[in-house]
């Protein structure tokens, strides 16, 4: 009788330390899920906030610059369309700058600039290597000459910067 | 028999109770981590936008025409309580100009991906020890600002000379769907 209560007594001490440790383990794996999914959501928008910065420094590169910062100068921009020495140029697989004027409009109903319509265009199309890409805009200011009155002044305006990232194969 | 039954009653209230705490904590962890609070966080997007459009020519001029104001000069004219030429306040134009811009650079509308958003303009005073509150300039919501799943927000400050004891500052906040 005495040997039966020792054998329960163990069977119950046996139950509970399993329910511990399965209570315990569940513990564990909540906080590692919780914390590796929080690793990996502040590494991808680390890297989103990257690109959107080397967005920004294009904007304020020489080849770009218009003198302020952030802001893209119209006049130099046109001259560097499709020029093959900045397809490797730059980290970016495409480069499109688009006015303000067509911000909600579909691209391929946007009027391409080029030297003999510009600026009364709508997308700048500065090379595109046409290849699987993620794409990621940002702002910068668009500015260029205008003359009125025989005076001749900056007009500048919102525009979007989408640069193509190529796509990695997992 | 007695005392066998005894320790079987036992048991199975010791399997309830641990079950019982197990089911609480996994409720309470879920609860606390899982719970989807909506982050908010500054955003590179918006303060590149904020950088931008203070750079962004408007109609409104003071003096004579071309010389064209851009945004920042405009809520400084604003703040001033000037006109443009053409007898509009620069305040109006800025009431005008300033949603349009927003609303049409992040597509804000109920079931795009940017559904609201809020904008403060107003001057401070750099002092500390003056307990001057800000003063508004412009102030606009809209949208729906409820549910956000993620709130992105920047900050950018207008400085001039002739603001020398504080200075404009704008700020723009977006709600994610």
């Amino acid at each position: 009788m005495k040997n039966k209560k020792s054998q329960l007594k163990i069977q119950e001490m046996s139950f509970m330390l399993v329910a511990l440790v399965l209570f315990f383990a569940i513990i564990v794996i909540f906080a590692f899920a919780i914390i590796y999914s929080n690793i990996q959501k502040t590494a991808s928008s680390v890297k989103e906030e990257r690109t959107f910065s080397s967005i920004n420094v294009l904007a304020n590169s020489p080849e770009f610059n218009c003198g302020k910062t952030n802001c893209i100068d119209g006049d130099k921009l046109i001259n560097i369309l499709g020029e093959k020495q900045y397809f490797n140029f730059w980290e970016f697989s495409s480069l499109k700058i688009i006015r303000y004027s067509a911000f909600n409009s579909s691209e391929d109903k946007m009027i391409k600039c080029s030297l003999d319509n510009y600026p009364e265009c709508e997308i700048f199309e500065v090379y595109d290597k046409k290849i699987p890409e993620r794409k990621i805009s940002s702002f910068a200011v668009l500015c260029f000459k205008e003359q009125e009155n025989g005076e001749v002044y900056d007009k500048c305006e919102i525009a979007k910067i989408i640069a193509g990232t190529e796509k990695q194969e997992k | 028999m007695k005392i066998g039954k005894k320790s079987q009653n036992e048991i199975v209230g010791f399997v309830v109770i641990v079950l019982v705490v197990t089911i609480a904590g996994l409720v309470f962890l879920s609860l606390s981590f899982g719970r989807s609070e909506t982050s908010q966080k500054n955003s590179i997007e918006i303060s590149n936008f904020l950088s931008a459009f203070s750079y962004h020519t408007t109609d409104c001029y003071i003096d004579f025409s071309p010389r064209y104001l851009d945004l920042q000069s405009l809520i400084k004219a604003c703040y001033k309580n000037e006109r443009c030429i053409d007898g509009r306040m620069a305040c109006e134009a800025v009431k005008t100009i300033i949603p349009e811009l927003i609303k049409n650079s992040f597509n804000i509308r109920e079931n795009s991906p940017n559904k609201a958003y809020k904008l403060n303009i107003y001057y401070r005073v750099l002092d500390e020890s003056s307990k001057t509150p800000d003063e508004e300039i412009f102030k606009i919501e809209q949208g729906l600002f409820a549910n956000c799943t993620s709130k992105i927000s920047a900050a950018q400050p207008i400085s001039s000379a002739s603001f020398a004891q504080g200075i404009i500052n704008i700020e723009l906040e977006i709600c994610k769907a």
